[in-house]
């Protein structure tokens, strides 16, 4: 009979073939598991049960982890990081830019400026007449 | 007439609608067998078997089930040696 603390090999699915505990009793058909598996509800009829431990009701990941340690499991890291594999890109040929002819600089000339002075308009005004 | 090549039922006999609308009769190369279980003989379900030139362009997830054994035993074959190892 699977109970509360029973350490199991899940028969079925992705995670099967790993060592898990149940943490908890979902209803007749249906425990909670953690350990070498993803902590998740699992049906009775694709666990193997092989002995009773002791873990509390609703035990965390952690506590499941030390006990199935301490029983000689070897622990699966799950949720690892990635590393993608670096990929080699193709690196494509350039056209190298035409060589444009420099244009031989010139001195600047200097410029003359020499403003001429505009006569200044002179305004008169008329007197109004009385 | 069509040549000695064809006339052989070795590749399968395919109508295509060609781009200008007519039918024509074009011969394919037939598709792999199915795999099967190496305890029960029983065909494998999940498993692709499409020629290899095109297996390359399917993903890893749609060429076999992602569980122990999977691609290789059926799953109450599987299942069975899993539980046999714990037993054991």
């Amino acid at each position: 009979m699977i109970e509360i603390g029973t350490l199991c090999v899940k028969t079925a699915g992705r995670d099967g073939n790993n060592y898990c505990i149940v943490v908890d009793k979902i209803d007749d058909h249906f425990v909670l598991i953690d350990g070498n598996v993803r902590r998740k509800k699992c049906n009775i009829s694709h666990l193997e049960p092989i002995k009773k431990l002791d873990v509390k009701k609703g035990a965390s990941t952690e506590a499941v982890c030390k006990v199935l340690e301490a029983e000689g499991i070897a622990i699966r890291q799950k949720g690892r990081p990635r590393k993608a594999a670096e990929r080699l890109k193709k690196v494509r040929k350039q056209k190298k830019p035409l060589q444009k002819q420099k244009k031989k600089e010139e001195p600047k000339k200097e410029i003359k400026a020499e403003k001429k002075e505009k006569p200044k308009k002179i305004e008169i005004k008329e007197k109004p007449e009385e | 007439m069509p040549s000695g090549k064809d006339k052989s039922r070795s590749k399968r006999r395919v109508f295509v609608r060609t781009p200008a609308g007519k039918v024509k009769l074009h011969h394919v190369k037939r598709n792999d067998s199915k795999a099967q279980c190496a305890e029960c003989g029983s065909y494998l379900l999940g498993v692709s078997h499409v020629r290899a030139s095109r297996l390359k362009n399917i993903a890893k997830t749609k060429k076999r089930p992602s569980r122990p054994f999977g691609g290789n035993l059926c799953s109450a074959c599987a299942r069975k040696k899993i539980i046999e190892r714990v037993r054991s």
